[in-house]
């Protein structure tokens, strides 16, 4: 039996069978699914459009507020970075500017205030007081506890 | 299927205010071609059903993509058969332990109502689906589509020599079948 032979005789049918009316709605139902699909991409699309809109501000206003936070003067501590290992070159230079451990530190000069003029007027005024006012300044001298600190 | 009807649908379908018109007139024009082509491949009705609907769909989303160097039904053809790849595919991975889609088929095939058929015409449908996936596809496009090689060519992209070989070994596979199981 040939092989074209044995092709013709069992011709061009198949064993298998389609339930009725099938042909007939198929049609409708598949363009109803396509249309159902296709707007529900384009609300898919218009959301993730939308949500992209709106991070992009949300990003854009971080940014921004960041940006505008470092250009304020900051109350907090600047901490100046310095490389964790300074190079020795450096490290002596900083050591020879520090002050010696030894060294006295330079001490403001004192200031000498003349104190002739105010002995001259207490001495004016003692010499104005009776002897009862010498007395009593004295006693107030003796008693006053704030003097007594003051003289020692 | 000639050109002057096909570049109608494609203007149909093109413009948004008949698209749903162009779609309808393809369906009617493709509907039975390819469901039966689908349904050789896939054997269940419900499988063939799901991926006829999937198949114009894509077409109903894409048919702007359609740029016209080929004819329409081949564009089509390779769209359903892709779709057909890709559900042997999908079910080969969950047909791993129970066994190869082949056996799967044949017992759906051995399942479904052939009471009135011709015992022929199943154990001709078994020989074909013990046919590798590509030669299946072949011999199922020359054979019952009678596509010219050319055509088969594009809906595979493949080469005609190529599909000529597939087709003659497919050929032989199905007759020695037969023979053995006669």
């Amino acid at each position: 039996m040939g092989k074209d032979n044995l092709f013709q005789e069992i011709g061009k049918e198949t064993p298998y069978q389609v339930p009725s009316g099938f042909f007939e709605q198929i049609s409708e139902k598949t363009l109803q699914e396509a249309r159902h699909r296709e707007q529900s991409r384009k609300r898919n699309l218009t959301l993730w459009r939308t949500m992209a809109v709106a991070a992009s501000l949300v990003a854009f206003a971080f940014i921004g507020y960041l940006k505008f936070d470092n250009e304020k003067p900051s109350t907090n501590l600047i901490v100046q970075e310095k490389p964790a290992v300074t190079p020795m070159g450096e490290q002596t230079q900083e050591i020879f500017n520090q002050p010696a451990v030894n060294e006295k530190p330079t001490i403001a000069p004192e200031i000498k205030i003349s104190t002739v003029k105010e002995d001259e007027d207490i001495s004016k005024i003692l010499s104005d007081l009776t002897d009862e006012e010498l007395l009593q300044l004295a006693a107030m001298v003796k008693t006053d506890p704030f003097m007594e600190v003051a003289q020692q | 299927m000639n050109e002057a009807s096909d570049a109608d649908l494609i203007s149909l379908l093109n413009n948004p205010a008949s698209k749903d018109k162009g779609f309808l007139q393809l369906m009617d024009t493709y509907k039975k071609p390819l469901y039966w082509h689908i349904r050789r491949l896939v054997v269940s009705h419900h499988d063939a059903e799901d991926i006829l609907q999937e198949t114009f769909i894509n077409v109903y989303r894409f048919s702007g993509s359609f740029k016209g160097e080929s004819r329409i039904f081949t564009w089509l053809y390779r769209i359903a058969t892709n779709e057909c790849i890709k559900h042997f595919r999908k079910n080969s991975k969950w047909l791993k332990k129970s066994g190869s889609i082949t056996d799967r088929i044949t017992g759906e095939l051995s399942e479904s109502d052939t009471e009135n058929s011709d015992l022929m015409l199943v154990k001709f449908q078994q020989a074909i689906l013990q046919l590798p996936e590509k030669q299946r596809i072949v011999f199922n496009l020359r054979y019952y589509d009678e596509l010219s090689y050319a055509d088969i060519a594009q809906i595979l992209n493949s080469s005609v020599n190529t599909l000529k070989t597939n087709y003659h070994f497919a050929s032989e596979k199905i007759k020695q079948y037969l023979i053995d199981h006669a």
